[in-house]
Parts: C-alpha cells; sequence; structure tokens
C-alpha cells in the first residue's frame, strides 16, 4: 500500500455548520492505511485557529479532536495572509503559521485534497 | 481505474446530480466506481415513495455495479438505520473510507 499525502482545507468559520468538526473528526479516521493527514486552515477557516469553545453555544467541540492530532501525526497550518486579513495574532499551540506561497506548495504536493468551504 | 467519491451534500444540491452522472459516466466506461456518502449525502440512499420524490437517482447506480456506502455514525444521528436506506448499501466507518482513499486510482470529493 503507497502512503498517500492528504490535505483537508478548511475554509469555514468553527460554528455555522457542523462541516468542521466532522472534518477534523474525518481527519482522524483517514490517518489510517498509510494516509498522511494535513489540515489547511484558509480564508474565513482560520477563525478556528483560536481557542473557542462552542460546547458553551451548544455546539460541537473541536478540542477533543484538536488534541489527538499530535498522537496520529497530523499537522495543522493556518494561511499567514488569512490570519492579517482577520487581524489575528495568536494561534493555538499546534498550527503552525505559513505563507500564501508555502499554502499553495502544500496543496501541490497532495495526493488527494478535501476541501471543506 | 479505480475512482472514488466522497459526497456530504443531499438531494436538493447539485452536487448530488453531479456526483450520480459521473459515476454513471465512469462505469458505463469500465471504471471501477465506488461513492461514500455522509453527513446530509446520506438522504441520497434514503428509501423515498413520494411520488414527486426529490431524488439524484443512486438506486439505479447500484445495478450498474457503483459500490455505495454510508457513514454510519452519520446516518444513526440523522434518526437512518438499515431499513430506512434502500438494498445494496454498505454501512462503512471512517476506517472504511481511509482505505477506499487509499485505494483509490482518483478520489473526488464533493463536501
Amino acid at each position: 500500500m503507497t502512503v498517500k499525502n492528504l490535505l483537508i482545507i478548511i475554509r469555514t468559520t468553527p460554528f455555522n455548520t457542523v462541516s468542521v468538526p466532522e472534518a477534523l473528526r474525518m481527519s482522524i479516521g483517514l490517518t489510517v492505511h498509510d494516509n498522511r493527514v494535513s489540515i489547511l486552515l484558509i480564508d474565513d477557516g482560520v477563525w478556528n485557529s483560536l481557542r473557542v469553545v462552542p460546547h458553551t453555544i451548544g455546539r460541537p467541540d473541536i478540542s477533543d479532536s484538536m488534541e489527538l492530532f499530535s498522537a496520529c501525526g497530523i499537522s495543522v497550518f493556518a494561511d499567514e495572509d488569512s490570519l492579517k486579513e482577520r487581524n489575528i495574532a495568536e494561534c493555538d499551540g499546534i498550527i503552525e503559521k505559513i505563507s500564501r506561497q508555502e499554502a499553495i506548495g502544500l496543496i501541490a504536493a497532495s495526493d488527494v485534497t478535501l476541501s471543506f468551504g | 481505474m479505480k475512482i472514488g467519491f466522497l459526497l456530504h451534500k443531499s438531494p436538493e444540491h447539485q452536487d448530488a446530480h453531479t456526483v450520480k452522472r459521473l459515476a454513471e459516466g465512469f462505469v458505463e466506461m469500465g471504471h471501477e466506481v465506488s461513492i461514500f456518502l455522509m453527513e446530509d449525502g446520506v438522504y441520497n440512499v434514503a428509501v423515498n415513495n413520494a411520488p414527486r420524490k426529490l431524488s439524484a437517482g443512486f438506486d439505479n447506480l447500484i445495478p450498474k455495479g457503483v459500490k455505495i456506502a454510508i457513514c454510519t455514525y452519520t446516518a444513526e444521528i440523522r434518526g437512518l438505520n438499515q431499513p430506512d436506506i434502500f438494498d445494496g448499501v454498505d454501512f462503512h466507518s471512517q476506517y472504511d473510507l481511509s482505505r477506499l482513499v487509499n485505494e483509490c486510482d482518483r478520489f473526488l470529493s464533493f463536501v
């Protein structure tokens, strides 16, 4: 079985739909079968880089999935341009800021992309 | 070639109809096609006997050899269980989706 690079692109805010928590749940599931999974937060998706507590407003929590990411070998990246456009200075610790050029490189290097937007 | 689809949209969305038509086309060309339905995408295989039913026609794909599976978890939280889903559809997990993504030569997502 060959190792595949999978990229989950998240372009939506944390609360509007169940799309983000489901994308994160799926990311963990996808790590089996020799898949190398990365997540790219871009556009409004960078709002997910903040430490949010969705359960306080009755929305599904994303922190449970986030905590499992390092154990599953999932890398999470946030597009710097999108962060700057939204005046977001600080990201959650596990998230790595990357330039737009690096984000494009990440997409180009992927075998499969799943875009939630 | 082995082609996989991931569909999260219900029959009211154009994506569901696009996936159905693409799957049909690929099968007619001799490719092996698998569709994994998640989220509201599971409504595409719900039994619907309404005279003017809202449907993309996924029931027509199974006799043509298209493999269709749904995410058990997302079906169950929508109140859909085995009797609510038409015959020939498999109940699968994220483990199976991961395998499908890994095994396909081309994987197309509509989420």
